[in-house]
């Protein structure tokens, strides 16, 4: 147990077991058939999970399980292999980076902080499609950046219950 | 139990490096050894993948199963009456479209010409679109194990979707039309022009190599020119939408508006005729997903 600082106290993190679940549910809320109206509205669930977590948990969570998530999700879109595991590392790097300054961070500053990490997430997927497929990053390919910034306003609330770790 | 100690934190940089070698020695071993990474993905679907989609697809296939059970009896006669009127009226075209495949024949009979095409499909659902906007992909329900293979061209009632990039054992991997790798040879339904089309990579496609004084209008249909592609000749591919001259070269540029849409139906036709696909024509997109030197976008004006 730790102090981050006056306000807040770090106690310990939530049982490893409610934390592959919440990935296993983002695997699965990715691959739900959304009706083709959403298309353009679906942002990355197991990027956002994996955010939430690598900013939130008092130690690190494993980057292979992050590794295992991203290659599953390879298959699922059958994207070449790799190309989401990548991805997803670099996600909870960005997002450990930035872990304390989170928890230090009033509303609207813990959003820069997670449009970051879902920036790095959309970064490193274009680099790997600019690398292999020879394609052109737009700017209009970060817009599942703004729709998770937005979903990000209601997410901690459905992983409010799997969250033991902070008390305010 | 904890994921990792203060102390193990310390090496997040060390696992972070570690991981992206790994990440990035398998994808350059999925680009060019195809075959080697196939296996470990048909493995991965196999016991992970499909049964998370049969899950992931509980719900919906539960509210459908539901509402369809609730439907009211009335609900149900409307609908066969329905039904029956549109039988009545697709038998009358049916046998008048008889009549015409017979005309049709004898006049190619009599030039000798190649009996028209019927092409062979195999439906398929599309069960999954790419994560992000940029990749313009699909995933749908059938692979090797149906009998579908690589290259093949997909359509639907409206007209063609894409063309197969992956096959696995139960899903394949199709690139949308729209994709900037796409490139699809059409004729204006009108005149028979020949107009080479290619995905813009955002939700249209651009008019390549069509000479300034062809006759191209605005609102001509484009329809597959067939030959040795993945689709059979005549299926409707878009609309011509505006096309300019520009200065000092001698072809004219455009854009044409796609006529299918996977948005509207998640079910497709997979073309699958054995004799249709040329092996020595090259696809825009390689097995492994790399794109050959001459199509890489920006060499063509």
């Amino acid at each position: 147990m730790y102090y981050s600082d006056s306000r807040r106290l770090i106690t310990r993190d939530p049982a490893w077991q409610l934390v592959w679940l919440s990935l296993l549910g983002g695997i699965l809320v990715n691959l739900f058939p959304y009706p083709d109206s959403w298309f353009v509205f679906k942002p990355d669930f197991v990027a956002m999970i994996i955010v939430y977590w690598g900013l939130r948990l008092r130690s690190s969570l494993p980057f292979a399980l992050v590794f295992c998530c991203g290659i599953l999700m390879d298959v699922a879109y059958t994207a070449t292999l790799g190309q989401h595991a990548f991805a997803y590392t670099v996600t909870l790097a960005i997002a450990m980076m930035f872990r304390r300054a989170y928890l230090l961070a009033s509303g609207l500053q813990k959003l820069f902080f997670v449009g970051c990490s879902l920036t790095g997430a959309t970064a490193a997927l274009l680099l790997v499609s600019m690398v292999f497929d020879n394609s052109i990053p737009k700017l209009v390919d970060f817009q599942s950046v703004i729709y998770g910034l937005g979903l990000w306003l209601i997410f901690p609330l459905l992983l409010h219950p799997l969250r033991r770790n902070i008390v305010e | 139990m904890e994921f990792g100690s203060e102390v193990s934190n310390k090496f997040v940089w060390l696992r972070l490096v570690i991981t992206v070698v790994l990440a990035w020695t398998l994808l350059y071993t999925d680009q060019h050894l195809g075959n080697v990474s196939a296996q470990v993905r048909g493995q991965i679907s196999t016991w992970v993948i499909i049964p998370a989609q049969f899950l992931a697809q509980l719900p919906k296939a539960a509210w459908s199963t539901t509402s369809d059970y609730f439907k009211s009896r009335d609900e149900l006669i409307l609908a066969k009456r329905d039904l029956e009127e549109q039988l009545l009226r697709e038998r009358n075209r049916y046998n008048s479209l008889l009549h015409i495949e017979n005309e049709n024949d004898q006049l190619r009979n009599l030039l000798e010409a190649r009996k028209r095409f019927v092409p062979d499909a195999i439906t398929a659902e599309v069960i999954n679109t790419a994560s992000l906007p940029f990749i313009k992909r699909i995933v749908i329900n059938k692979g090797s194990d149906d009998g579908i293979k690589l290259r093949r061209g997909l359509f639907n009632e409206q007209g063609i979707v894409g063309q197969l990039t992956r096959v696995d054992a139960a899903t394949s991997q199709a690139l949308l039309l729209t994709d900037k790798r796409f490139w699809v040879a059409t004729r204006v339904e009108r005149n028979g022009l020949l107009v080479l089309l290619q995905g813009d990579g955002i939700d249209r496609l651009r008019v390549r190599f069509v000479p300034a004084d062809a006759g191209l209008e605005k609102g001509d249909t484009l329809v597959t020119a067939g030959g040795s592609g993945p689709f059979p000749a005549g299926l409707p591919v878009a609309v011509v939408g505006t096309i300019w001259h520009p200065q000092g070269i001698p072809f004219l540029d455009g854009e044409a508006l796609p006529l299918a849409s996977i948005r509207q139906s998640s079910a497709l036709l997979v073309h699958n005729d054995e004799d249709s696909l040329d092996p020595d024509v090259q696809m825009p997109v390689e097995p492994s997903g790399a794109v050959p030197a001459q199509f890489v976008p920006g060499v063509l004006p």
